[in-house]
């Protein structure tokens, strides 16, 4: 018997990136926590936290990684894109440069972490209006031809926050299932168990290798 | 942004003796009651005391620290934590202390700006250079976008009114940028020009602190949210420019190393006090490593910003002191004690709970325990040289192939 927070079917690793600025940890709080801190301060390194979500009739709990968004700091962060089955790929509406540096972090992604990694990119502070110069059909255009999801999202008033990792952990599940049931053609193969990391990547990512933050 | 007029109206906000809001801190309480900070606060006084004794008895703060005979004892001194308001004097004149076992000259923040000097460049002048809008995504706007991120609960630093501590910081990381074009900027170096800007231009909150002292009826200050919009001394904020140009350059501190491209200063540091720990506390470091728990998970920013990012200044400023004088064996043994003074809730959690538990350590840190189970700690400085050369990386490695050492 564990809490009820230690009680879900599939565990999944996300990782937040995107330009210094953006956003990404107040995301995180938002959707931990339910929190948003006005006075935030930058993050060094990574910070981690998780939640568990409910879809399909699975609970599925995230294991999600926020990254410094600093370009020098990838040094350090990239080792922890290993193992992530999602990454959030966040900018700014408010600042067309941090969504001109999504190629870029497109680019990282496809170095370093999984083939398979669902990406969803996230354009954040919508609830900046007036201030918005990234609209919603040049991302969405964008996303549809680097194929990734999109949804727009404020940490602040909380729109599309929940929205935004719901869709993202449920397509990570959808897409493993399909996997899943393509490997196994008979019910005896092997399943996944509670508790188990979850990787849509292929052989190289097999538990024994897996260095970093699984259980 | 939305407004947040409950703070910003509110007129009897309440610092702590380091100049940070105590109503609804949450990164910055200190994690001790009232009594233990009247203690503290009594402790400073006597100290103090004890300060102005022995330099004025040596003839002086700088004859004092350049007395060879005086240095075991300054060492113990520093060890013990400098009195508050001496940091802006001590700090610079610990750089410039040659102490035993010297591994490299001392050089401390004047002859940093003497040389600039020589070669025709002064703070005044790297200012004006990088006055104005920073271009689009140049480092300027990077910076631009920390500035309001680092201790914006501190008087200084306040987010909504661009207060004098965002500007003087601004300048300072910017003229940084422009002196040390290798370096530019790395996230980090904010908390770290932050903290030598509050220690050497923020005199008010050391005034803050002494008027609290005064009076007998409370041990912490209030004051009127104006009075604090005070104008920072610009000869003071140069001072702490060049400090900052000392603290990043200096052979014994060599911050420098920790930001380039690539940051393997950060990361030979991290791979150091991971051999330090395994070495220290066995048991620990393998309850860890199997919970695959690693240091650059939760320890990225003690290093980077040498503690600055988010522990209580109780702890901030005393490992500054020693840091100033010795380098960085002090780092690694606190970096150390703080996992050791911790140990058997550590080894009682999995991974998810240790992440937890480290991530709001900062927060809740004890202070006094630390620095006393650091005091006892075996780390030798040979034994530091030898994983320094151990873990050396090439100095612009951008780790495109090669990941922080397991």
């Amino acid at each position: 018997m564990g809490r009820p927070d230690d009680e879900y079917d599939y565990l999944f690793k996300v990782v937040l990136i995107g330009d210094s600025g953006v956003g990404k940890s107040n995301l995180l709080s938002r959707f931990t926590r339910n929190e948003f801190n006005l006075e935030s301060k930058s993050t060094i390194g990574v910070e981690f936290a998780t939640k568990s979500i409910v879809t399909e009739g699975k609970t599925i709990k995230a294991q999600i990684w926020d990254t410094a968004g600093q370009e020098r700091y990838r040094a350090i962060t990239s080792a922890y894109y290993r193992g992530a089955v999602g990454a959030l790929l966040v900018y700014d509406i408010s600042k067309h440069v941090t969504f001109e540096n999504v190629e870029r972090w497109l680019k990282e992604l496809r170095d370093h972490a999984e083939a398979n990694i669902v990406v969803m990119l996230v354009g954040n502070k919508s609830d900046l209006r007036h201030l918005r110069v990234v609209s919603t059909e040049e991302a969405m255009a964008f996303a549809e031809q680097h194929n990734l999801a999109f949804i727009e999202t404020s940490a602040l008033d909380a729109s599309g926050v929940d929205t935004a990792f719901q869709n993202i952990l449920t397509e990570i599940y959808r897409l493993m299932n399909r996997k899943q049931m393509q490997a196994d053609t008979s019910a005896t193969g092997p399943t996944i168990k509670a508790g188990q990391k979850i990787s849509l990547g292929n052989d190289n990512n097999n538990p024994k290798t897996k260095k970093k933050g699984c259980c | 942004m939305v407004d947040n007029n409950n703070k910003n109206n509110d007129n009897n906000k309440v610092f702590d003796p380091w100049g940070f809001f105590r109503l609804e801190m949450a990164w910055y309480e200190i994690p001790t009651s009232e009594k233990t900070l009247e203690r503290q606060e009594a402790l400073d006084r006597k100290r103090d005391r004890k300060w102005a004794a022995m330099t004025h008895h040596a003839g002086g703060l700088e004859v004092f620290c350049a007395k060879a005979s005086r240095k075991k004892k300054l060492k113990e001194r520093v060890r013990k934590g400098v009195p508050r308001a001496w940091r802006r004097a001590i700090w610079p004149a610990l750089l410039e202390v040659s102490v035993k076992p010297e591994r490299s000259q001392a050089r401390g923040a004047a002859s940093y700006r003497a040389e600039a000097a020589r070669e025709g460049i002064t703070y005044a002048a790297l200012c004006k250079k990088t006055a104005g809008d920073p271009p689009r995504d140049s480092v300027r706007d990077v910076i631009e976008r920390d500035l309001c991120r680092t201790y914006p609960k501190h008087r200084l630093f306040e987010t909504k009114t661009e207060s004098t501590g965002v500007a003087s910081l601004r300048r300072v990381l910017r003229a940084y940028a422009e002196f040390d074009p290798q370096t530019e900027y790395c996230q980090g170096m904010n908390y770290v020009a932050a903290l030598l800007i509050i220690h050497v231009c923020g005199e008010d909150s050391i005034d803050a602190a002494r008027r609290s002292v005064n009076d007998p009826t409370r041990s912490i200050t209030r004051m009127r949210s104006r009075e604090h919009l005070l104008t920072l001394d610009g000869s003071a904020e140069e001072d702490a420019f060049w400090l900052f140009v000392a603290a990043l350059k200096a052979p014994r501190t060599r911050l420098r190393d920790l930001y380039g491209p690539g940051m393997p200063g950060s990361r030979e540091a991290l791979s150091v006090f991971d051999a330090l720990l395994a070495d220290s506390h066995p048991a620990l470091h393998a309850h860890m490593r199997r919970e695959n728990c690693f240091p650059d998970m939760f320890a990225t920013h003690w290093i980077v910003t040498v503690f600055s990012a988010q522990f209580p200044f109780a702890l901030v400023a005393r490992v500054w002191d020693q840091f100033f004088l010795e380098g960085w064996k002090p780092v690694y043994r606190v970096a150390v004690a703080i996992l050791a003074a911790y140990e058997k809730d550590l080894r009682a959690k999995d991974f998810e709970s240790l992440m937890t538990f480290l991530r709001d350590l900062p927060d809740r840190v004890d202070v006094d325990r630390v620095f006393s189970l650091a005091s006892k700690l075996n780390i030798k400085t040979h034994t530091i040289d030898k994983l320094e050369r151990q873990f050396k990386l090439p100095p612009d490695d951008d780790d495109r192939h090669h990941p922080a050492p397991r």
